[in-house]
């Protein structure tokens, strides 16, 4: 690993295989990619600009717990930091109006946002919107990527705060994305209200804003899946790259000091190489505060060679990840297969979810994926509930 | 700077990897490193060089290095052999000399140390033994002259006491290097290369870079299964040795992917005793959590294997007590669907004579002529019509049964006595049990023929049907099958399948495919042998094919359990082959009688979804000298 830092941030990344061996052919190499943020406590937190919507009505056992949430988020506010509720009409100044009125949608929740946030063009100020989703979203999916893409043109990351079971988490976890937000569901043993304040601290934590992560590669080589293994493991798409354009930009959303630096996993294809050094790609890293110039910049090398003992050496680390992270596509798979109609492929990406959750050991997954996919096999029907838990259990590895 | 080989012209230089005309350090096109390397200059000695000490030394080849520095094998004058590990820092050579003393006996200490201009090293004596990898390639080569149980005493006992004795004393290695262990004949094991010992309290280990061994590192050492590496990753090592030895084949890939499972080494030697099978693949399981806890189970586990094989290789025929127990069920989703249930079963036990039949069909359910219920109950009356054969006596040696013999109720009427005999040896079991199945396939194609005189289409479209029969005789049983209905013995907590499926997998691998390969062939599932087999004549008139069933012979001992049942088990009753295997003898061992564990076996196939007919014979076998079959 080489790289020039300009900034408090910087990259590692550890390739699998580290040494390729050229008899095997064409190569499937791992890259883990972490942000190493360890100069990054010496600055002082952002001011946060955070406007709060919902859409539909939460439970009414639900709604003392997000009062008093927000009640602590508002004892939290420090100078510099704004907080303010909106509806259809407007910002809500009173907490019981807003919890009366919800926005009917989530594309009105997120055209609310846009107005609340237009004409602030701060540098130094991170903006983000949170909605609270308590219906199960049945919108168009293209109008709301489109709103979703227009607040992150603005530099606006949307966090989502899903208290429905059967709203489409896979759709929700892509809109957030987009601004590097995230979506944050209720678990066992931890609320929404709990999740809520939890996400609201890290963003009040954050030290740099709108990290991307640009990587060049070589035309021949084809990355694959591009995953998020921390903080929580998602799957985030798979990555088409152009002839012309060999470019990929990650984006790490805020970056504060709190929980695990965050990682990346990507799966790139590389064909039979001869005997060499070989450079993967070229990587920078960018804020929006530091413009075009790059906070830190760098390149993967892999080496390969025809004698076999040299090419013996594992990144454990890297397949341990892939094993990980591996799962949330496999979710995605189930539920795109199950909108496609297609039992069979449903069923076997069950199975195979089965086999891998008892290979990770993880006891109360296996249980549950296997009965879900028995009462597949009778009834063969799934709910979007059972897709749900399926992605939570893939992007929760502490939940069994 | 370009290297010589390299072409520079005036707009840049053309990569020597693939071709492009490029400029600077990388090429734009490939990624290719065009600076060359810098000669380092090598002040390293080199084979054939003399090193000189306590006494002279000839560098005669090189080893893997696993550290900073070289290693080198040298030659004394009197031709002993020692390796040399040679370094820049004297704190290696002391670090490699504690690592040593941390193993105790099964390090090889250096006899002296020197240096070599401005290197270090360490000369270390290798004695007579041979590294496991070298006798593996002799195993192979030799492979029809080997007996796995004399492969597994003289290879895997001395490792298996080696690796108990560290787990014991609270350390692990977090697997091995079969190029470092080293075997001599008087069955002593030690490390040339000292493994970096951990203590149990550290694991497990979490994931990092380091060096496997293919088809010897368990799958957590390349980061697989959570990555954590502990105890059970040197049990891996250990069995994966002994799985090779019983197996007699080459290590494998796949022995380190977690979705892997190797196949039962059956497959490749028929003689490899079931107890040492079943331990070797426990052992090397892809499921950390399935194997050994540590070495010493594993040893615990293998003497008592050992003593078993003696037991039953010197067992002399005589009575032994038999529970049997069956069921017969649906499947409750293949009933959803599948209406008829096409494995049928077949149980017969003359109490005074100890004379047994068991016989489990299942028949196959795609077929355009006939259907698999109609094959599997032809395979249940020609059981009927043998057991008939067997009461009559007339299998008693010197009157041998063969294939023109038909028997009919009207041969039967007015007999006397019945006098129950068997052939005395194995041919003569086996070529009953043949007849038998030859019988039924007579018979399958009969029904076709008279349904189509003139056979019109392909005899792959008839129907077919598997079978698994079990000739009991006192202690003695022999034991024929043909599909993938499954026969398995179980025993001291471990269940090993006596069948080998006859399925199109299970065949590449006998042909020496890896298992990825077989297992993802296309229709890797599909019967390649089974009870309706035919030719067609010119005559549009089908020809029996004569059946290749396997045969077994056994010598159970109280305390064994013989399951005969049909696919339905295996495939439903876990989450995966081994799980179902798993609970599958769970089910059995935790039964009081064996009516209560084929019932048991029943509902687990149930509860795991229930896709196929479940059908099972449990024989549990023992000396309180109750004797007969309930």
């Amino acid at each position: 690993m080489s790289g020039v830092a300009n900034g408090p941030l910087s990259l590692k990344w550890r390739v699998d295989p580290p040494v390729s061996l050229v008899t095997d052919g064409a190569v499937d190499v791992g890259t883990l990619l972490v942000l190493d943020r360890s100069a990054l406590a010496e600055r002082s937190p952002l001011p946060l600009n955070l406007v709060v919507a919902q859409v539909g009505t939460p439970r009414p056992s639900r709604t003392a717990e997000l009062r008093k949430a927000f009640a602590r988020i508002r004892d939290g506010i420090r100078p510099g930091d704004r907080l303010s509720f909106v509806n259809q009409s407007g910002a809500v100044d009173d907490l019981e109006r807003w919890f009366e009125a919800p926005v009917p949608t989530l594309a009105a929740a997120l055209e609310a946002g846009a107005q609340r946030f237009a004409g602030i063009r701060d540098a130094h100020t991170a903006t983000r919107l949170a909605v609270l989703v308590n219906t199960a979203v049945q919108e168009p999916m293209q109008p709301l990527l489109t709103a979703a893409g227009v607040l992150s043109e603005h530099a606006i990351g949307v966090e989502l705060f899903c208290g429905h079971s059967a709203a489409d988490l896979g759709l929700l976890t892509r809109l957030a994305n987009l601004g590097g937000g995230e979506t944050r569901v209720s678990q066992p043993g931890r609320s929404l209200a709990e999740a809520l304040v939890d996400r609201v601290d890290d963003l009040r934590d954050q030290r740099v804003l709108d990290v991307q992560v640009e990587l060049t590669f070589s035309p021949i080589a084809q990355p694959g899946q591009l995953f998020r293994v921390a903080p929580s493991p998602i799957f985030l798409r798979n990555v088409r790259l152009g002839d012309g354009n060999r470019q990929l930009t990650i984006e790490v959303g805020p970056v504060n000091t709190r929980g695990p630096d965050p990682a990346f996993l990507l799966t790139t294809m590389l064909p039979k190489r001869r005997i060499g050094r070989y450079r993967l790609f070229d990587a920078r890293v960018y804020t929006r505060e530091g413009g075009e110039r790059p906070l830190w910049s760098g390149g993967a090398v892999q080496r390969c060679t025809a004698d076999p003992s040299e090419s013996s050496e594992v990144e454990a680390e890297v397949v341990a990840a892939r094993e990980q992270v591996e799962v949330t596509a496999w979710s995605e798979e189930v539920a795109r297969c199950y909108a496609e109609g297609d039992a069979r492929r449903v069923s076997s990406t069950l199975d195979r979810l089965v086999r891998h959750f008892v290979t990770l050991g993880r006891r109360r997954a296996v249980e549950q994926v296997s009965q879900m996919r028995l009462r597949f096999l009778r009834s063969g029907a799934l709910s979007r509930a059972d897709v749900n838990r399926l992605r939570r259990l893939a992007s929760n590895p502490s939940l069994g | 700077m370009p290297s010589a080989d390299q072409t520079v012209d005036l707009t840049g230089i053309h990569c020597p990897a693939c071709g492009t005309v490029t400029a600077g350090p990388f090429c734009h096109n490939c990624g290719f490193a065009l600076e060359g390397r810098s000669a380092v200059e090598d002040s390293w000695p080199q084979s054939g060089d003399r090193i000189d000490g306590q006494r002279a030394l000839y560098l005669r080849g090189s080893l893997l290095c696993h550290s900073d520095g070289r290693r080198y094998v040298a030659e004394a004058d009197d031709k002993t052999r020692y390796e040399v590990y040679m370094t820049e820092s004297a704190d290696l050579l002391a670090e490699r000399a504690a690592r040593t003393a941390a193993l105790g006996d099964y390090g090889l200490p250096a006899a002296w140390t020197g240096t070599y201009g401005e290197l270090h090293f360490a000369a270390i004596p290798l004695g007579t033994g041979t590294p496991l990898s070298e006798a593996q390639g002799r195993i192979i080569a030799e492979r029809d002259r080997n007996d796995g149980q004399g492969l597994v005493d003289g290879w895997v006992m001395p490792l298996a006491r080696a690796v108990a004795d560290l787990h014991a004393s609270g350390r692990i290695a977090g697997g091995f290097d079969p190029h470092e262990v080293l075997v001599d004949d008087a069955g002593l094991c030690r490390f040339r290369w000292p493994p970096q010992l951990v203590d149990m309290s550290q694991t497990p280990v979490p994931p990092r870079r380091r060096r496997v061994h293919r088809g010897y590192s368990a799958p957590e050492l390349y980061g697989r299964c959570g990555g954590g590496v502990g105890a059970r990753a040197d049990v891996f090592f250990v069995g994966a040795v002994m799985y090779y030895a019983l197996a007699r084949v080459a290590p494998m890939t796949e022995a380190g992917h977690s979705n892997e499972r190797l196949p039962a080494p059956h497959i490749y030697h028929a003689d490899v005793p079931p107890e040492l099978g079943a331990i070797a693949r426990r052992a090397v399981s892809p499921v950390p959590d399935r194997r050994y806890a540590d070495a010493g189970m594993l040893l615990d586990a293998l003497e008592t294997a050992l003593d078993v094989v003696d037991e039953r290789r010197g067992a002399r025929q005589g009575p032994i007590g038999v529970d049997v127990g069956h069921e017969l069920h649906i499947g409750v989703l293949k009933g959803q669907y599948a209406p008829q249930n096409q494995d049928d079963l077949f149980l017969a036990y003359h109490v005074d004579s100890s004379i047994g039949l068991f016989v489990v069909s299942d028949g196959v359910s795609i077929s355009e002529y006939g259907s698999g219920d109609i094959a599997s109950s032809c395979v249940r009356q020609e059981a009927l019509n043998g057991w008939r054969l067997i009461l009559d006596g007339h299998l008693a040696d010197g009157d041998n049964p063969d294939d023109s013999i038909d028997v009919h109720d009207e041969t039967l009427a007015g007999l006397g006595e019945p006098t129950p005999a068997l052939p005395l040896d194995f041919d003569g079991r086996c070529k009953f049990l043949g007849s038998l199945l030859d019988q039924a396939n007579r018979r399958i194609g009969q029904l076709v023929q008279q349904e189509v005189p003139h056979f019109p289409g392909q005899p792959e479209g008839i129907m077919a049907a598997t079978a698994v029969t079990a000739l009991l005789e006192g202690n003695r049983v022999t034991l024929s099958s043909i599909g993938d209905s499954r026969i398995y013995l179980i025993r001291d907590g471990h269940m090993s399948q006596l069948s080998i499926d006859h399925d199109l997998a299970t065949q590449l691998l006998r042909l020496g495919r890896p298992p990825s390969v077989a297992r993802s062939f296309p229709a890797a599932g599909a019967l390649i042998r089974c009870v309706g087999e035919f030719d067609k004549d010119a005559d549009q008139q089908l020809v029996p094919v004569p059946l290749q069933p396997e045969f077994l012979e056994l010598r159970v001992l109280p305390g064994d359990t013989l399951l005969l049942c049909s696919d339905g088990i295996p495939d439903y009753g876990g989450y995966d082959e081994e799980d179902a295997e798993d609970r599958m003898r769970q089910c059995v061992e935790g039964a009081p009688g064996a009516p209560w564990a084929a019932f048991e076996l029943m509902v687990l196939a149930n509860r795991g979804g229930g896709g196929d007919n479940i059908s099972c014979i449990v024989l549990r076998f023992h000396d309180d000298g109750r004797r007969g079959a309930s």
